[in-house]
């Protein structure tokens, strides 16, 4: 089973990861204010404050990550929904225990994601996934390069019914419903009140059904 | 736990969520290699009249494949450590040293290869080797799981090239042939053990 984007087994790990992060948490639309490099400068900052002592950034910094790792891990265990918080929690501590081996000359967001990918096939070949299937280490690197394709089309295809939305909802519905940040959290980075954010995501998951055909 | 205590414990610095703390690379290089050569002191010996022979260049050639493929494999190994880092083509660069006492083997002398390699004690060699680079290689592993290799089959491989290359330096003081074909084959063969060893096992024993 081979399988290639180009960038699978090369070294150009950074891309990769940029990519993988790109596609799973940023832009789904040009002008939504959450990009990967914004990501990626909100978690180095952080992450270079508590290496200060600041603790109170590094409990910003691990809650920030756990969101993220939350959302990716979901993507990809749609059917394990109770094994998620256990690898999130367990993503953590390797961030926690391993974070000496982050290079800050690199992306913290590739780091991250490196860990992130590294305890998800480990799961999967705990849970026998892998061996049933008669996968071995490229088989695993496969079965996640495949769903980034997934991701990636699915990507495209939502942005361009974003894209029919008023730039409110698409902001609303990127921070709460693909990135699961809270109604607080979005309202207070869009300074908007509580209740105008749950009225856009209201209005506009109604019209992305309409515009997809679904009936709510 | 809930992910949110975990975050507080984890941010509050909670005693009993340490932190892995890797030793030096040259602490664990120096250990490796001592442990190595007490075993080697215990169990082998030492070559009699090694200080005379020191400053020979077929001495400093056999002791030098070794040295240098466990150099060329160290050159790697931080690399190897960090999440998402993988050496891919680099790996090759152990191979130098091997591929060079080859070229030394079939260019340097006059005698055929086979004449040389079978003489000595090569039915031992290459396992000496191999049981030598066993201390390096456990103080290597020992490195490796406090820091967080992804790819482990290949730094499992290079573990092995490293223990493996240190290995063959350390048996080559004890051992009494000098023949450029018997390095070629036999030591080469040592070292090639361990990194199918090393990439054998690594998946297992690296798992963190």
């Amino acid at each position: 089973m081979t399988h290639s984007l180009g960038y699978s087994r090369s070294n150009t790990f950074g891309l990769q990861a940029f990519i993988f992060f790109r596609v799973t948490f940023a832009r789904y639309s040009t002008n939504l204010c959450m990009t990967l490099e914004t990501i990626e400068f909100e978690l180095w900052t952080l992450f270079e404050q508590s290496q200060q002592g600041d603790k109170q950034a590094y409990k910003q910094l691990l809650q920030r990550m756990a969101t993220l790792i939350r959302a990716y891990l979901r993507r990809r265990l749609t059917r394990q929904e109770a094994d998620v918080e256990d690898l999130v929690q367990e993503v953590l501590l390797a961030v926690h225990t391993k974070r000496h081996t982050y290079d800050v000359s690199q992306p913290i967001t590739a780091w991250m994601h490196a860990i992130t990918r590294y305890k998800l096939i480990d799961f999967w070949r705990r849970a026998g996934r892998l061996s049933e299937h008669g996968l071995g280490d490229e088989g695993a690197t496969a079965l996640v390069g495949e769903s980034s394709i997934e991701v990636f089309e699915a990507r495209k295809d939502l942005e361009q019914v974003m894209s029919q939305l008023s730039q409110a909802q698409q902001q609303v519905i990127t921070l709460v419903k693909l990135q699961g940040e809270s109604v607080a959290y979005a309202a207070q980075h869009l300074g908007m009140t509580q209740s105008a954010v749950k009225v856009h995501t209201h209005r506009g998951l109604r019209k992305l059904a309409s515009l997809l055909g679904v009936k709510l | 736990m809930n992910t949110n205590d975990l975050i507080s414990a984890l941010a509050n610095n909670d005693e009993t969520l340490g932190v892995d703390v890797p030793p030096g690379m040259l602490w664990v290089l120096l250990a490796g290699t001592v442990s190595s050569m007490l075993l080697c002191l215990v169990f082998w010996g030492v070559l009699a009249g090694l200080l005379s022979v020191m400053q020979t260049p077929a001495f400093m050639g056999k002791l030098g494949v070794g040295v240098l493929t466990a150099a060329l494999g160290l050159l790697l190994w931080p690399r190897m450590l960090r999440p998402g880092s993988q050496a891919n083509k680099a790996m090759l660069l152990v191979c130098v040293p091997a591929v060079a006492v080859w070229v030394w083997a079939l260019a340097g002398t006059d005698t055929p290869i086979a004449s040389q390699a079978f003489g000595g004690m090569w039915t031992t060699c290459s396992m000496s080797i191999a049981a030598l680079a066993g201390p390096a290689w456990m103080w290597l592993m020992w490195h490796a799981k406090r820091c967080a290799p992804t790819a482990l089959r290949q730094a499992g491989a290079l573990s092995g090239a490293i223990a493996g290359g240190i290995g063959a330096a350390v048996y080559s003081l004890y051992c009494p042939v000098f023949d450029a074909g018997y390095i070629a084959v036999w030591y080469v063969l040592g070292i090639a053990l361990c990194v199918l060893f090393g990439a054998v096992v690594g998946p297992r024993a690296l798992r963190w």
